[in-house]
């Protein structure tokens, strides 16, 4: 009783703020203050907002989904090689290469978006798609190589032999055996790249300037602006709901293979 | 116990035969030399790497001693930056932001990773303990708060904490007067503003992003929890070991590679947190609630832009970081070279 009561309350905590979105997101522009526990009644005015008039939220979203999209692709094209080299090889300069990977890991945003400014002012790359993609990739990449590294780690090693036997090269075998083999752990790296991308900030802030390249996450924000003195709150939550509906249908669905693609290096 | 096991199977292919069989047939297939290929393979990512993130450090270390204006990065013949030796540094740790900022920066992590930690850890014990379908229900429940992008948990819990007509003060002013003055030393919530002083954005701060962090540790916890074995808790049971004991010497042990690998992903993601105190704060506006990101994006893109400052700041940022992920990475390389 005690038990289930306790994990009431933890499910409230969680669910809470996101009802609370959901619901304001129902309400009528006029409703929005009230406080009643569901909207009555319904509408979906804050909707038609966000889609309609000058707001063009789906360009947004197109934007995101080609952003993230095609960082998620180029990230696993090169986090795959490396993390296999570093999981399934043996080689000089390993633990340097680990180290390198895991330490940039830590840098922060704001170390590079200056010097990124100043290089794609110059290469004229402003309010371009690859002026975020490129810089998403310098997060993507170490989680990438992380969750993939772990994942291969935990193949049986006598893969390669066999292959090895069966006339493969080391190359023919990266290329025939392992990889398709990899496939799940590749498709869950691809979930979390395309997260972390999708929730970029940042980059994405400082590197569009023009409203038809921003992508969902900077609309939602700027919908009324962060020091608008009158911020339509309505508006704020329904685009905040169609930017989260399909992350948490994401998760819920491949919920057990996020976890131990991130954890699965001291799982398993 | 699988987790021993586990890493001594994960030591096995580092070192072991196929890298060091004889090449057999390197004419054969694709025709790159063996030991070539891991080269070939780390190539791209090295690339990547060099790019985005040493060409960059090495830009902003430069920057850093220069002054950076709008006029030296324009795309059409850029003026050349004057050099300014460490002005730009002594600017930083004169300016009064400075202290506020390291201390908003570190306070922050710290409790963050704590109380994620903490509240995870108990909550995915809790889950071990509950039925199938109650656990499962719980995780559908806590996993959505951990999908919710950043910006629109940070939008959602502005509303919520709104002050003339956010659902907390509303639900703060149901509680009894007297005893809303007892406790809080508030008797009306109305129009109270929780984004105007440093210890009040902070608290909203640490409550969301635990909100969003401590789920994924939840879920992990259980997910270790579930492979150990239940003899050792029947054992200890028997040996009359009460439940904090028996986490402390069989589960604590047994889950600490979870755990460690746990904490770096929450001192990674907690250190560099900018979206949320950046729209929470309403931007750049308020100067006492910085940390060291958000004031280094506040100098170097303020008007006039300085970017210098900018730079400087992000360098002592990255200092510090470094020197925390310096004592993991080492951590981490040595394990590799202890498996061997």
């Amino acid at each position: 009783m005690r038990r289930t009561l306790t994990a009431g309350l933890i499910v409230v905590y969680c669910l809470a703020p996101f009802y609370w979105m959901v619901v304001s997101s129902l309400r009528r522009t006029v409703d929005i203050f009230s406080t009643t526990p569901w909207p009555s009644p319904p509408s979906l005015e804050n909707y038609a907002a966000v889609f309609g008039g000058h707001s063009d939220f789906g360009r947004a979203l197109l934007n995101s989904l080609i952003v993230s999209g095609v960082t998620t692709v180029l990230t696993l094209a090169v986090g795959v090689c490396c993390a296999y080299a570093l999981a399934r090889l043996t080689f000089r300069g390993k633990n340097l290469v680990l180290a390198l990977i895991i330490g940039t890991s830590m840098f922060p945003g704001a170390l590079l978006i200056v010097p990124l400014l100043k290089l794609f002012t110059e290469l004229g790359w402003i309010n371009t798609y690859h002026a975020m993609i490129v810089p998403s990739m310098s997060f993507a990449l170490p989680l990438a190589v992380w969750t993939l590294t772990a994942f291969f780690r935990q193949m049986p090693h006598e893969l390669e032999q066999a292959a090895t036997i069966d006339g493969c090269t080391r190359w023919g075998a990266f290329r025939r055996v392992i990889l398709p083999l990899a496939a799940p752990g590749v498709f869950t790296t691809a979930i979390l790249a395309f997260f972390a991308t999708w929730n970029e900030f940042m980059i994405a802030l400082t590197m569009i300037s023009k409203a038809d390249m921003q992508t969902a996450t900077i609309r939602v924000a700027q919908f009324g602006g962060a020091s608008d003195f009158d911020t339509p709150f309505g508006t704020q939550m329904a685009a905040g709901v169609v930017v989260t509906i399909p992350l948490v249908i994401l998760v819920l669905v491949f919920q057990k293979r996020i976890v131990a693609g991130l954890t699965s290096g001291a799982l398993k | 116990m699988t987790t021993h096991t586990s890493t001594a199977a994960r030591g096995g292919d580092n070192s072991s035969a196929p890298a060091r069989r004889p090449r057999q047939s390197p004419h054969r297939s694709s025709g790159l030399p063996d030991w070539v290929v891991p080269y070939v393979l780390l190539l791209p990512g090295l690339l990547v790497i060099a790019a985005l993130l040493l060409y960059p450090l090495y830009q902003i270390i430069d920057m850093s001693f220069h002054k950076v204006g709008l006029a030296q990065i324009k795309a059409i013949n850029p003026r050349p930056a004057e050099f300014v030796g460490v002005d730009n540094y002594t600017h930083i740790f004169e300016s009064d932001l400075f202290w506020p900022s390291l201390r908003n920066t570190i306070l922050f992590a710290a409790v963050t990773v704590a109380l994620t930690l903490i509240l995870g850890t108990l909550v995915g014990l809790l889950l071990n303990k509950l039925g199938k379908k109650m656990s499962m229900l719980v995780i559908v429940g806590i996993m959505a708060a951990w999908a919710t992008p950043p910006t629109a948990q940070s939008v959602v819990w502005k509303w919520i904490f709104d002050s003339d007509s956010g659902v907390v003060n509303w639900s703060l002013n149901l509680v009894p007067t007297w005893l809303s003055e007892l406790v809080f030393g508030v008797s009306d919530w109305s129009g109270h503003p929780w984004f105007n002083s440093t210890i009040t954005i902070y608290f909203v701060f640490v409550l969301m992003v635990v909100w969003g962090a401590f789920p994924f540790i939840a879920v992990s916890v259980l997910a270790g929890l579930k492979s150990i074995p239940s003899e050792l808790y029947e054992a200890a049971q028997m040996d009359g070991s009460g439940p904090f004991t028996t986490f402390r010497k069989v589960t604590f042990p047994l889950l600490k590679p979870v755990f460690s690998v746990l904490m770096v992903l929450s001192i990674i993601w907690d250190f560099k947190v900018f979206t949320q105190l950046y729209l929470l704060g309403g931007g750049t506006v308020n100067r006492d609630a910085f940390n060291l990101s958000l004031w280094s994006y506040a100098e170097a893109f303020s008007n006039p832009p300085k970017m210098g400052i900018g730079a400087a700041i992000a360098v002592v940022l990255t200092a510090i970081l470094l020197v925390i992920t310096f004592v993991y990475v080492r951590q981490i390389v040595k394990t590799e070279d202890d498996i061997r």
